[in-house]
């Protein structure tokens, strides 16, 4: 383990991993600016410009990239009150009462140093628990993946929305649309209705695109407006910056506590990405003498979501590297990256590639402290591109959209589907379906019914009566039931 | 509105029961091929059903929805697919670089930023992904194959 350590690190001095890694910052950085295009959107923009890139250089590019969003987006949340993505609508509570009284620099100081340290915690964890989580792992069998991968999709879908039933519907969707083209197991073409490119079934690069980026495209060129309305824009000073920056060090226990409540619901496969800023949040108003002033601009209220929403994407990356089953929508089309740059991940990674799961763990240690740099740097110039008024954005985005999506594999028709899955995704924006529940299911499906024919043959009907499986079903049921406990006691008493 | 809302789970509904349909009466596939995506297909189709059945059932009240979300315009829809109809008619190099002189223009902003976007879109499209790349974007129109 410490050779492959020792060997990750010497990687990351390549000029060209180097390159990628400055190369991919920036670009995280502008599109975590742009309120709605989240982490799950620059892999679905960036992941075209891997096509043909060594793995560890195409993984550096990503991971940087996707390291940096999350700064951007807390940068908005703060000045203008509009998150950048889910995870940073928690940080708007205070964070944007503080610009309002003028102490915008000190919140994005806070947010900038508890979002770099919080990676690291999130990233330290990862380089430990990797080498201790493989025996664990390597315990699991088809059976117990199988029942993983389905409750990662049934926790996206129940709990990542306020409609239970439409995640469900999402989640299946995914799943049923993964299954086009050629069976794993026996290679017949599936429901390809004498279409050549269905042979090869749905591609995830259209999918990702037309469900997540055509929405916000749409959304900019019908109604026009930039996509932040910037009044009464406070500048920001160093010394202001500076001060808030020094706050996460006098709350060492707000801040480990949120740390480690992001870790480990990051590493909850399907649980990841909304909701661990804001059960840090709570945690820090529970534990407050105070609770009250909360939203009114305290700096803990910053502290805490920011700290614990880069700290999950360490623990996200455990079950993603580990076990090949995603911990949050971001990670799903991550696992979609690391197959097109020819990686499995799963148990037998953890084993082949040692050295390129710690050094992913490294480049997101080094993409969460140097985009806090980047953005601090730049943080007023950057600050306009979210003045640009939305019918200029939005051509540009959509020409990048399909320039990408054709780049993916050399195929016009993709551009066409990115069309057909805009459409999809419009609808499911606008009805409240969960759209990354449909994405987790595509990406999942395969390895689901793979795991499913393997258990089948090996176990017979009985597979889910292994006690590892019987506990994984109990702690799915237990997680997915427990929020809605009040109700389903009510329903039981009334019965 | 509600009848509206339920418009999507029942198209939903109605796409899997047609591949359904088609795998088991046309293809014929075997057990083995069509056990797993029969199953995923029934739980769409069980699951639409009940949320068809919520909707119609629910006392006039509107669906959760996601965000609030802009009306569509037909103006925006069309600028929309009119990239596709550049791509297709001019080829991915030039084709992105007339669609952005054009919309922007459309649009209403100034020649100079419209110009210079579509040279940009030239550079990055021809530069970037053609030649650093190595990407064969189409430079040709694509309706001359």
């Amino acid at each position: 383990m410490l050779d492959a350590f020792l060997s990750a690190a010497a990687q990351l001095f390549n000029p060209l991993v180097l390159g990628a890694m400055l190369l991919g910052l920036p670009l995280g950085v502008v599109i975590g600016l742009l309120p709605g295009l989240s982490g799950i959107t620059a892999f679905a923009f960036l992941i075209p410009f891997t096509f043909g890139m060594p793995p560890l250089v195409g993984l550096a590019f990503l991971l940087a990239a996707y390291a940096a969003v999350s700064q951007g987006g807390s940068m908005t949340a703060i000045i203008l009150g509009v998150p950048g993505e889910v995870p940073n609508a928690a940080t708007v509570i205070d964070g944007y009462q503080m610009t309002k009284a003028g102490r915008a620099g000190e919140a994005v100081g806070a947010a900038l140093m508890a979002s770099a340290l919080g990676g690291l915690f999130g990233c330290v964890l990862l380089v430990i628990l990797l080498p201790i989580i493989q025996p664990i792992v390597l315990s699991f069998a088809s059976p117990e993946n199988f029942i993983l991968a389905l409750a990662g999709i049934a926790f996206i879908a129940v709990l990542g929305s306020g409609a239970p039933n439409r995640g469900l519907i999402a989640g299946a969707l995914g799943i049923f649309l993964s299954l086009f083209g050629y069976s794993p197991t026996e290679g017949v073409p599936r429901f390809w209705m004498g279409i050549d490119y269905m042979l090869d079934g749905f591609r995830l690069v259209p999918l990702a695109m037309g469900l997540f980026a055509m929405p916000e495209i749409l959304a900019l060129m019908t109604t026009g407006r930039s996509i932040a309305q910037p009044e009464g824009l406070e500048p920001i000073s160093l010394r202001q910056v500076v001060k808030g920056g020094l706050a996460v060090f006098k709350y060492p226990g707000l801040f480990f506590r949120s740390c480690t409540i992001g870790s480990v619901i990051g590493m909850m496969p399907g649980v990841g990405g909304a909701t661990a800023p804001f059960v840090a949040y709570a945690a820090a108003k529970q534990t407050a003498g105070d609770p009250d002033t909360f939203g009114s601009g305290r700096i803990e209220g910053v502290i805490a979501p920011e700290a614990s929403s880069n700290a999950k994407e360490g623990g996200a990356l455990v079950p993603t590297l580990a076990l090949g089953i995603p911990g949050s929508a971001s990670m799903a089309l991550l696992l979609g990256a690391f197959i097109i740059l020819g990686l499995q991940p799963g148990p037998e990674f953890l084993v082949k590639h040692p050295d390129l799961a710690f050094a992913a763990a490294m480049i997101l240690a080094f993409g969460n402290v140097a985009s806090s740099l980047l953005m601090f740097l730049l943080s007023k110039l950057l600050i306009h591109i979210t003045r640009v008024p939305g019918r200029a954005l939005a051509p540009i985005l959509l020409v990048l959209v399909m320039i990408g999506s054709y780049s993916a594999e050399n195929n016009p028709i993709d551009v066409l589907f990115v069309f057909v899955f805009g459409g999809l995704g419009v609808a499911m924006d606008r009805l409240g379906y969960n759209r990354p529940a449909l994405l987790l299911g595509f990406v999942l499906g395969e390895m689901i019914e793979r795991y499913y024919q393997v258990s089948v043959s090996a176990y017979g009907a009985s597979f889910l009566m292994r006690p590892i499986s019987i506990v994984i079903i109990a702690a799915a049921l237990l997680c997915l039931l427990w929020p809605n406990r009040t109700r389903v006691l009510r329903y039981w008493r009334y019965r | 509105m509600k009848r509206g809302e339920a418009v999507f789970p029942a198209l939903i509904l109605a796409f899997t029961a047609a591949m359904l349909a088609l795998g088991y009466f046309h293809y014929q596939y075997s057990w083995t091929a069509f056990a797993f995506p029969l199953a995923a297909g029934l739980v769409v189709s069980l699951l639409c059903a009940f949320e068809i059945a919520a909707i119609l059932r629910r006392p006039g009240t509107r669906a959760p929805r996601a965000a609030d979300t802009p009306s569509l315009s037909l103006a925006g829809l069309a600028w929309l697919f009119a990239l596709a109809a550049f791509l297709y008619a001019l080829g991915f190099v030039f084709g992105a670089a007339l669609y952005l002189l054009v919309c922007l223009r459309g649009n209403h902003f100034s020649w100079r930023l419209s110009v210079g976007t579509a040279v940009v879109s030239l550079f990055v499209t021809w530069g970037v992904f053609v030649k650093v790349l190595g990407i064969q974007l189409p430079i040709k129109p694509l309706w001359m194959g």
